[in-house]
Order: structure tokens, then C-alpha cells, then sequence
């Protein structure tokens, strides 16, 4: 592979956004509250388990699923595996920080059904990424995501004093900010040079 | 309590473990019953990509499309990784330069990930008899129209390509169009072709009589 | 019976309509709406996958402890999607090269979720399955609508028939992202602010 590993990360953070660009994770992305602090929290979670769930599949697709010859079943192993980590984190989470627990919520189990989680993992796969460049590209993915939804929760927060027209607020409005975002960061699709 | 709890962890994962056995059961008893499909789409996939990057018209039948693969297309072997095939089109005629030559399948860098293209390269070694794409991760509906008929005949029988124009205009002898929104990706693709030039001059094959 | 699957159709398909009013299964309506073809094949793939594993759920719900009940869900969505991937990959070879990965991502699709969760494990599986084929129903209608908007002004084609000749100056941001999230906020904006309130008040 000619492309860089830095390249792989600033690229899914900026110019291939997992949610700006490729349309992952928009469910909880849209329905979440206009709380910053939430945002924040559930994409660091996100990122924690992006970050460890994409080595970890690239290994079992690899070692495992390949030599097999059962590469199909990819799908029902890779969201275990999800699912797995995704339990684990919550039962740290549980364990060190009681109150970050409950403001997650409902949200902790649901990151397991988020679909930028599996997307970012069957994207690598796709890409056929080295095993250092599915880490780079889970990180960057997840940075990628909570930047997004950081942004749109805090630039919600800043709207929630205005009078929307009827039929606006919630998702529409959601959506509209996040097609503004798209266009912004496709203005850095000039900075990854060519080898 | 805690006994109860080990119990109901237990049947927890029993039950997963019984459901998860049964449905892969079916599913690998259904793949048994694909599999065979699937790896012949796969092999006329790539055959279909070798003669149509080679400018052969394709017959609709597979059976036909085999037919004339077996017929024009010789496999000569790989090389650093790079599938290198021998054509001959009886379709065009016969004097035209663009009716011999070599193939060859390789991969090379894109925007994304890896772009994977049959390059059909005429007997002088010099001129482009077409590509065909054979697998791109770019981004969809931009640098992935790459795939698009118009943006891969703009290549056949072009030699030195130094200019790349936007997609409204028509191209001359020594330029192509880009596709609006991914210049990128064309200068990928214009890269690789450069790419297997230069496979070809280094792998030293001899001129088709 | 059949007054319940009369209200069951008006529900799934408009009052609650899964992508414009629940706001679910926003990925796929994004990613594959720039090709019709691609779209029908995506919603055909899903109604598949909601209704069958809604039924095949059902069937199962007495047997499953409620603290995995994700987990199977989970388990018995991808097998339908591995399904659907399989016949792609055999059948319409070209259409799995262009939906990709996002076969794979009707697993986490929030309306095969949702349904299955908030109606396949609580109801017999003839209503559930029903329920699962209008859901998939009213999310197909909604995206077609949006795929064929976009590949007409984006592309000037609808299933890749050119309907618009060659002077027309194609709208490519609807190929792109940005064209996606505002078009899709238009609709639902225009559904929830004037049809919906229109529809409550008869």
C-alpha cells in the first residue's frame, strides 16, 4: 500500500468524514440531545470502541475467516465481536464512573447497532487496509464522528433559542446543518496530495 | 444470589451459543449451494474485464463470451504481482495497430484504497488499446463514475496523455476529461496507466507477429 | 382482523412513517438514493430482511432471556442480511459491486432494529411479519421518491434511462452528501410541517 498511515488518519478524520461523507451513524447522530457534554461523551465511546474493534476484526478476518474460506459469515462475527467490546466497555464504564453510566444510558448498549461501527469495519476489509493502517483508520473514523456530532451538538444548542418553522425542528433541521458541514469539510478534499 | 446469577449467565450464553450454531448451519449449507455461482461470476468477471479492455465486443451468452476468451485471450503469467495476458481481436481489422497486444491486470493507489485495472496496451507498446476497471473504492458518484463507459473509451488509442480538461469539454490526441468533482481520482487513474506503461516496458515483451 | 392491518398499512407507510416521522434508517436513505436501480435493489433487500426476521423472531420470542434479547436479535438479522448478500453476490453480481458495503449495513439498519425489537418480539408472527413488510413498505416509498429526484437532476437518468438530454447542466451536488441531507430535510420538513398536521386534523 502506497498510502500513509497519516494520510488514512487525517483523510477519515477530515475529507472521507465516516458521517459527513459516507453517511455512517446517522440514527444517534440525529436523536441526540442538544446536550454538548452527552455528545461528547457518546463519541468518545464511539472512538474507544472503533479504535478496538477494527484491529481486532482485521485480525479475525484475517487469521480466522480467510483461511477458513468462510469470509461470508464476516457479518454475524464482526457484530459479535462488537457486541462483545461494546459490553465490556460498559461494565468499565459501570464500574469507574457511575455518573457517566447514567447519562449514557440507553445510548451505551445502541452503540453496538450504530452503523458507523460496523460500516468502519467493513470498509476495512473493502479497502483491504494493513493491519496498521485498520488502526489508524478506526481511530481517525472515530475522532471523525465526534467531531461531527460535537459539532452539530453545540451548533443545535446555540439554535435552540430561535423559532424554527413548523416542521423544521428535530431532524430536518439536523439534517440541513449536517449537509452545511459536508460542504465545509469537502473543502479539504485538496490536502491529501497524490504519491 | 450469586449462584443465580452464574445460573442465568449460563443459559444466557447457552442459548446464544444454540441459536448461533443452528443459523450458521444454514447459512453455510446455503453458501454450499452459491459458492458455485459466485466463483464463476468472479471468473467471468475478470474475463469480461480482460476482452472488454482489449476493445472486443462482447457476444451475450456466456458460454459465447467464454468462447472468445478462449480464442483471443493467452495467459502468459504474473510477474511483481501483475497478471500479464496476450490478446488477438479478429473483430477490428487486422492492420490496425490496436489489434494485438498485451493485457495486464495490477493494482496501484487511489483516493481510497486501492484501484484494480486491466490495461490493454497495443503492439506498438506505446498506444492504450483501453481500460476497464476492475475494482475502485472511490468515493460513489464522484471518483467512483471512473467506471463509466464515456470516461474509459476516452483512452483507447491515445499514446501520450499530457493534459487533463474539465468534463464539458472534448478532449484532443494528447488530453482527457475529467470527471467533474474528482480530478483526484482521474489523476489516480492517469497515474496507474503510467503505472503499467511502465510495467510493460520493464517486463521486455517481445511484439505480437 | 382486517380493520387492524387496514390502520397497520396507514401507520407504517405514512402517519409513522419510518424515515420521515420515527427518523430511522437515515444511513442507506443517504448513501444509495444517487442510482434508482440501486435503491429498488437496496428496499427490496430490506423488506426482505425487516419482515423475515420479524417473523422469525416472533416465532422464537418465548424462548429468548431478555437480557440477550439484543444479542439474538442481532444474530438473526445478520443471517437474513448474509442471505440477501449471498443471492446478490450469485445472482445480480454488478448491483453487489455497487451497493458494497451497505448490504451489510441493513444489520444495523435502525428500522429492522426497531421493528423487530418494538413489535416482532411482542406480537405473533403473521402481524409481524406484516408489520415489518409495510415498515419496509412506507421506508421504500420514501426512498425511491428521493433516488429518483436525485439521479434526475444529478445525472439527467432515471434507472440509467437519459431522460434529460445533453444540454442539461447536471445538479451535482445531488450526487454528493450535502445534496442528500438538504433534500432530505425538505421532505421532511414539507411532510411533517403541512401533510402530517393536515392528515391529524381529519
Amino acid at each position: 500500500m502506497n498510502i500513509s498511515s497519516i494520510a488514512i488518519l487525517f483523510g477519515s478524520i477530515i475529507t472521507g468524514n465516516i458521517l459527513l461523507s459516507y453517511y455512517l451513524g446517522m440514527c444517534s447522530f440525529l436523536s441526540i440531545s442538544r446536550e454538548l457534554k452527552s455528545a461528547i461523551g457518546l463519541g468518545v465511546a464511539v472512538t474507544f470502541v472503533m479504535a478496538i474493534t477494527t484491529p481486532l476484526n482485521w485480525i479475525v478476518y484475517n487469521i480466522i475467516l480467510v483461511p477458513l474460506n468462510i469470509t461470508y459469515l464476516r457479518f454475524i462475527v464482526f457484530i459479535m465481536v462488537i457486541a462483545g467490546i461494546v459490553q465490556i466497555l460498559e461494565m468499565i464504564i459501570e464500574r469507574f464512573s457511575q455518573t457517566l453510566y447514567y447519562s449514557l444510558g440507553i445510548f451505551l448498549p445502541l452503540i453496538t447497532v450504530n452503523c458507523a461501527i460496523l460500516g468502519v469495519n467493513l470498509f476495512m476489509i473493502i479497502r483491504q487496509y494493513s493491519f496498521i493502517n485498520s488502526i489508524f483508520y478506526g481511530i481517525g473514523s472515530g475522532i471523525g464522528w465526534l467531531l461531527a456530532i460535537t459539532l452539530l451538538a453545540a451548533i443545535k444548542q446555540k439554535i435552540s433559542k430561535n423559532i424554527l418553522p413548523k416542521g423544521v425542528e428535530g431532524a430536518a433541521i439536523s439534517l440541513i446543518i449536517s449537509g452545511i458541514m459536508a460542504i465545509a469539510f469537502m473543502g479539504f478534499s485538496g490536502i491529501i496530495p497524490i504519491n | 444470589m450469586k449462584k443465580d446469577k452464574i445460573n442465568d449467565l449460563f443459559k444466557n450464553l447457552i442459548v446464544v451459543i444454540i441459536i448461533s450454531i443452528i443459523l450458521i448451519s444454514i447459512l453455510a449449507i446455503i453458501y454450499s449451494f452459491t459458492q458455485d455461482r459466485i466463483k464463476e461470476n468472479e471468473t467471468i468477471f475478470k474475463k469480461k474485464a480482460v476482452l472488454i479492455a482489449a476493445g472486443f465486443a462482447l457476444p451475450a451468452k456466456y458460454s459465447q463470451i467464454i468462447e472468445l476468451y478462449n480464442s483471443s485471450i493467452k495467459e502468459i503469467g504474473v510477474q511483481n504481482k501483475v497478471e500479464i495476458f496476450s490478446y488477438i481481436n479478429k473483430q477490428i481489422d487486422q492492420e490496425n495497430v490496436l489489434s494485438k497486444g498485451y493485457i495486464l491486470i495490477f493494482s496501484g493507489p487511489g483516493l481510497w484504497g486501492e484501484i484494480t485495472m486491466a490495461l490493454a496496451i497495443a503492439n506498438d507498446l506505446e498506444t492504450i488499446a483501453g481500460i476497464e476497471i476492475i475494482s475502485q473504492n472511490e468515493t460513489p458518484g464522484l471518483g467512483g463514475r471512473i467506471v463509466e463507459s464515456w470516461f474509459k473509451n476516452q483512452f483507447k488509442g491515445k499514446n501520450k496523455i499530457s493534459k487533463i480538461i474539465s468534463e464539458k469539454e472534448i478532449p484532443a490526441e494528447d488530453e482527457i476529461a475529467s470527471i467533474t468533482g474528482a480530478t483526484n481520482t482521474t489523476k489516480y487513474v492517469l497515474n496507474l496507466i503510467n503505472i503499467g506503461k511502465q510495467y510493460i516496458k520493464s517486463f521486455n515483451l517481445p511484439k505480437l507477429d | 382482523m382486517v380493520k387492524k392491518n387496514n390502520s397497520m398499512f396507514k401507520e407504517n407507510i405514512i402517519t409513522n412513517n419510518p424515515i420521515l416521522v420515527q427518523v430511522l434508517g437515515i444511513c442507506s436513505t443517504l448513501a444509495v438514493t444517487n442510482s434508482v436501480k440501486n435503491t429498488i435493489v437496496m428496499c427490496i433487500g430490506l423488506i426482505f430482511t425487516v419482515s423475515l426476521s420479524s417473523f422469525s423472531l416472533s416465532i422464537i420470542r418465548k424462548l429468548i432471556p431478555s437480557k440477550v434479547r439484543m444479542i439474538i436479535e442481532v444474530l438473526v438479522i445478520s443471517f437474513w442480511v448474509i442471505i440477501v448478500d449471498l443471492a446478490l453476490k450469485a445472482y445480480l453480481p454488478e448491483i453487489s459491486k455497487q451497493l458494497g458495503p451497505y448490504v451489510g449495513l441493513i444489520i444495523t439498519n435502525c428500522i429492522v432494529m426497531g421493528r423487530t425489537e418494538a413489535f416482532g418480539l411482542q406480537n405473533p408472527p403473521i402481524p409481524s411479519f406484516l408489520d415489518g413488510l409495510t415498515s419496509g413498505l412506507g421506508y421504500s416509498i420514501v426512498l425511491i421518491f428521493i433516488a429518483i429526484i436525485r439521479e434526475l437532476l444529478g445525472a439527467g437518468s432515471i434507472y440509467g434511462f437519459k431522460l434529460l438530454g445533453s444540454n442539461w447542466v447536471s445538479w451535482n451536488i445531488m450526487i454528493m452528501a450535502p445534496g442528500a441531507f438538504f433534500l432530505l430535510a425538505l421532505i421532511i420538513w414539507i411532510v411533517k410541517g403541512y401533510f402530517l398536521p393536515k392528515i391529524e386534523k381529519k
